[in-house]
């Protein structure tokens, strides 16, 4: 070993902490001397979470949501959702902010990105393929398209749109009331508020 | 008007600290010092973009991680504002009075420069290329909403080119890019046609002023589709199959021209490289006319660069060049030694030497001595 250089695990566990988005060398050192600080109880639980994380964290296998166990998701099981009106977002992140703003009520359904044909991500890439079975299988009437302002998002919804044409369903937009070049990661709740009541046809 | 200027690895400058107080201010030296770099860090804090090079990569010194240029100009208000941009491997970074800014149009609508170059006779001469860069360069400074429609354009266009590459793409998906397209299209292409117009009338006039004949020249905007969003729309759901097949967009904006006719006569194949390079240099003091009427009087923004291209010019020519020119609040030039013309009297002068620039006390100084 070089005396310049960390004990090869160390050095291994900050290679891996570097491959988290916006953690880089100098940071990753920080984090892995700091779990080095920890008590070893506090880091098996820390082990365990991780490596139970695949198994207990699961994606809905209706709407492509967060969920736990392989089971549906909480608002996929909420009897009190609105089942008319099913709305498309990039990221499952985005439900909650969503459900901050306090005013949609319906379900959702998450494509895990958008269309990107320079980086290869094409259709078949995204939570597409339930989306019509859903529509077909339920008393949809509306489809919000929560996707982002940029062409890639506007694309995405154009293609959304196109490929559920006849169906007879309302395919909306949310209002443009975000902040430009921003999407709904990042509006506040009244924000979002707005944009959901001021919905678009398309 | 620019009162400060700092740049840090750019071109062959590794640092500059330049006051300017002058309006018509004089770059004198050798070739290969840095004149002409000056004027394109000017350039580039006004317009985010170099007229010589798209490659952000050749602006910074050899063996640098990336550059730094940053303008002190006072508005209209007496108020000085740092404009500044930080450029390197992670992006680049605009700031204004510390405040960093997201969007390209807040620093690009502070300026508004017009720069005359040894090779502007391209745009006559030169392919359909370098007409729509000269014509899109000018629009973008005087119509923020253009700048942003011919970039939806041509990102839609690269993306619908992508699955177009794919001869069983999804008409669905090649399809999804067209309502952008057609948008964004139909508002570039009248803002194309309508500016072709008024740079006919202009360069017209010019003309005649000089010579005091009817001109006889226009300027033909050429586009392959004519009309409104609709039309665009209905043409690329038209042509889809066939783009299909071919694997990209076969017609658009990104094919567009602008034809300059001079007594019937399309300059770029029959006119005489005199009548080009005139042309070329009449194009450019139109777009000064245009952002002076659009000034109103209020000239502190517009700043003209003049890269050593007066040298050829006959005296009528060079008078009515000074003439328009002057209408800029601020001027710069760039010339291998320093020129008699009375026009620049009470010019600072700065000599350039191998990345540095030293003040010489006065042009008259000079002259007398
Ligand atoms: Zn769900």
């Amino acid at each position: 070993m070089n005396g310049a250089e960390y004990p090869e695990a160390l050095e291994e566990l900050i290679e891996l902490l570097k491959s988290l988005p916006g953690i880089g060398r100098r940071s990753a050192e920080r984090l892995a001397l700091a779990l080095l600080q920890w008590p070893p109880e506090k880091l098996a639980v820390f082990g365990d979470l991780m490596r139970e994380l695949p198994v207990r964290i699961t994606f809905c296998p209706e709407c492509g949501n967060l969920a736990a166990d392989g089971g549906l998701c909480p608002i996929c099981r909420a009897p009190s959702r609105d089942r008319s009106v099913i709305c498309v977002v990039e990221q499952a992140t985005q439900i909650i902010n969503i459900e901050k703003s306090g005013l949609y009520h319906g379900l959702y359904h998450v494509l895990g990105g958008k269309l990107a044909p320079l980086e290869g991500k094409n259709p078949a890439d995204l939570n597409l393929e339930t989306l019509p079975r859903r529509i077909d299988a339920g008393p949809v009437g509306e489809l919000v398209l929560a996707l982002s302002s940029d062409v890639e998002g506007r694309a995405t919804a154009a293609y959304i749109a196109g490929m559920l044409a006849g169906k007879g369903l309302r395919i909306t937009r949310l209002a443009s009331g975000l902040p430009a070049g921003s999407d709904i990661s990042y509006a506040d709740p009244e924000t979002l508020a707005a944009a959901f009541s001021g919905r678009i046809v398309l | 008007m620019i009162r400060q200027i700092e740049l840090r690895n750019f071109r062959n400058y590794e640092t500059l600290s330049l006051a300017v107080d002058a309006e018509c201010n004089l770059f004198i030296g050798n070739n290969g010092q840095g004149k002409t770099n000056l004027l394109e860090a000017i350039f580039f804090t006004s317009m985010l973009r170099s007229f010589r090079t798209a490659r952000m990569a050749e602006l910074k010194k050899i063996g640098s991680r990336g550059f730094y240029i940053g303008t002190k100009a006072v508005a209209g208000t007496g108020l000085a504002r740092w404009y500044e941009i930080d450029y390197n491997n992670n992006g680049r970074r605009i700031s204004i009075d510390g405040k960093v800014s997201p969007r390209s149009s807040d620093l690009v609508r502070n300026f508004r420069t017009v720069a005359f170059l040894p090779d502007d006779i391209g745009i006559v001469t030169g392919n359909s290329g370098l007409r729509r860069r000269f014509v899109d360069m000018f629009l973008s400074i005087t119509d923020p909403h253009y700048l942003v429609s011919l970039h939806h354009y041509l990102s839609a266009l690269q993306m619908r080119n992508a699955v177009l590459k794919d001869s069983r793409a999804d008409m669905g998906l090649i399809a999804a890019y067209e309502p952008i397209m057609a948008k964004a299209a139909a508002y570039v292409a009248d803002c194309r046609r309508e500016y072709a117009a008024r740079l006919a009338l202009e360069i017209g006039t010019l003309l005649e002023g000089f010579y005091n004949v009817s001109s006889g020249f226009s300027v033909r905007y050429r586009s392959d589709t004519e009309g409104g969003i609709e039309a665009w729309h209905n043409k690329l759901a038209a042509e889809r199959r066939k783009d299909r097949l071919r694997g990209f967009t076969g017609f658009g904006l990104q094919l567009d021209d602008f034809d300059f006719i001079l007594n019937d006569k399309l300059l770029r194949h029959y006119g005489s490289t005199g009548q080009c390079r005139l042309i070329s240099l009449v194009m450019k003091m139109a777009n000064v006319n245009i952002l002076a009427a659009e000034a109103q009087g209020n000239k502190d923004k517009i700043i003209v660069l003049v890269d050593d291209v007066t040298g050829e010019l006959d005296d009528a020519t060079r008078q009515a060049f000074y003439r328009v020119i002057g209408q800029a609040g601020q001027l710069f030039f760039t010339f291998t030694s320093l020129p008699g013309d009375d026009y620049f009297r009470h010019a600072a002068v700065f000599q350039v030497n191998n990345g540095e620039i030293t003040p010489v006390s006065s042009s008259n100084q000079v002259n007398n001595g």
